[in-house]
């Protein structure tokens, strides 16, 4: 499913979104990244529709906020869940209800391939059992759309490449997509085929994961080095007590231009750092 | 919306429990031929319904029902309805609950009818006025709400009783015009109730 936004704005008193175009190709992976407050769930409400009164124009596969059918879409949103004191099995009682393809048996896999207790009350789970069930429970009924709101925070590293294993099978068939928000960025690295970097309400970087990590580098250097740097080759630099970090792109030239100087592969956690933190 | 009222009813079935214990206390108390326990169906589907709203609250459950394939006024209706459906439940109870207790002592019937029916007004306009305040503020704030609901109303007939005049309840209750006039304006209320909430919802930020 293809997510389009155009000229979205949603404002509160002390922080705005500001979207002017984003288009999201089914048949992606796409992590979004940023801080605390970056506005990474403000934009999962817009597209959910928990957020309803702003500005501008979102379609999920061409339909608009009144049309989307959200039958095709499995959500996992940070600490918004059923009641904790239903039972894990109450859940088939209502979502067979509500959800026109939700599959008994394709619940109960998940339950059994993530060691789920189907008789316990939800309260009772830990905080990486929980968000498990919110996975099943979001991939029960078949979804075509993913959207995930730090859906594998809590969760062990066994656990966690069990999820993105199963992210992967989901992504098996050609027109599945994933928008996932995540403070673990390493994961993203890993499966995401789009990486969408926010800050202060505004996409700051919208790039392909492998150009990313190719074209993308840093620079750890003295002043001196520093000093010999053109200008327009450096997107961000941050000033450490004792040396430089410099944000560059277009990495196989500038390893011609500059070759006394190594330029580092960056991690999604040092380019978000560098984005954020530097000048 | 089937989805969400058996979602509720299965919030209430969670604390099944508890509730079977006070109507047992209440049983035990009305064999002394104390009749408060023919409050029950008050009791019942309105705190036990609104509990529901406070487990919502608590799971931010309210946000994550919009994400599903529910629309925003079957989320409103579904509460609506399900209110009904326990008010229903708890009047099957308190004459289930009369019938057994007849089999122990004497019992007016239509006393307990009335009663009821009590019960019923008076359940209609607390929910009508207090349900597009939740919706609007929120549980927390409703709560607030409902003991300010509760007291005005406890205030009417504190200054009836004043008065001294409740002559004019049986009088009313003795007239059919009035009991069709009532009913009329209690429906009435009860879907002006349900059009508000269902704007508000409508419009709400989560």
């Amino acid at each position: 499913m293809e997510i389009e936004i155009k000229d979205l704005e949603k404002s509160y008193d002390n922080f705005s979104l500001k979207i002017p175009e984003l288009k999201i190709p089914k048949g992606m992976i796409v992590g979004l990244i940023g801080e605390n407050g970056a506005g990474k769930t403000t934009l999962i409400k817009c597209l959910l529709n928990i957020i309803t009164n702003y500005k501008g124009i979102i379609k999920i596969e061409g339909k608009t906020k009144e049309e989307i059918d959200f039958n095709d879409i499995g959500v996992v949103l940070d600490n918004m869940f059923y009641p904790d004191v239903l039972k894990v099995k109450d859940l088939v009682t209502i979502m067979t209800s509500i959800y026109n393809n939700f599959s008994k048996e394709v619940f109960y896999q998940y339950l059994e391939k993530f060691n789920l207790p189907k008789d316990k009350q939800i309260k009772t789970l830990s905080k990486g059992m929980k968000k498990k069930l919110e996975l099943a429970s979001a991939l029960a009924h078949k979804p075509k759309l993913l959207i995930l709101d730090e859906a594998t925070s809590g969760l062990d590293p066994v656990v966690r490449r069990e999820v993105l294993d199963i992210f992967l099978e989901f992504m098996q068939q050609e027109d599945h997509t994933i928008l996932i928000s995540t403070h673990i960025t390493s994961e993203l690295e890993r499966i995401a085929d789009k990486i969408i970097f926010m800050n202060e309400g505004r996409i700051i970087l919208n790039e392909e994961g492998d150009t990313l990590i190719e074209d993308y580098g840093v620079i750890r250097c003295g002043e001196k080095e520093y000093k010999m740097i053109d200008k327009e080759d450096i997107i961000r630099c941050y000033k450490n007590k004792y040396d430089y970090e410099i944000l560059v792109k277009d990495k196989n030239r500038l390893e011609n231009k500059y070759k006394d100087m190594v330029i580092d592969k960056i991690s999604l956690d040092e380019l978000m750092v560098l984005m954020i933190k530097g000048e | 919306m089937i989805g969400l009222i058996k979602k509720d009813l299965l919030i209430i079935k969670s604390n099944l429990k508890q509730y079977i214990v006070i109507c047992l206390l209440v049983f035990f108390l009305s064999l002394n031929g104390n009749d408060f326990a023919y409050f029950l169906p008050v009791f019942l589907s309105m705190s036990i319904y609104i509990s529901t709203f406070s487990y919502d609250n608590l799971s931010n459950f309210d946000s994550y029902a919009i994400s599903l394939p529910v629309k925003r006024k079957n989320i409103v209706k579904a509460k609506y309805l399900g209110s009904l459906l326990m008010f229903v439940l708890g009047c099957l109870f308190t004459l289930g609950y009369a019938f057994i207790l007849s089999l122990f002592r004497d019992i007016n019937f239509i006393e307990i009818l009335i009663t009821v029916y009590g019960g019923f007004i008076g359940i209609i306009v607390l929910e009508a006025i207090l349900y597009p305040l939740i919706f609007k503020f929120g549980i927390e704030k409703g709560r607030v709400f409902l003991f300010v609901i509760i007291a005005f109303i406890g205030a009417i007939f504190g200054i009836a009783l004043e008065i001294g005049d409740l002559t004019i309840f049986s009088k009313i209750l003795n007239n059919k015009i009035f009991i069709i006039l009532i009913n009329l304006f209690i429906i009435g209320l009860f879907l002006l109730s349900y059009y508000i909430a269902r704007r508000i919802i409508l419009k709400k930020d989560y």
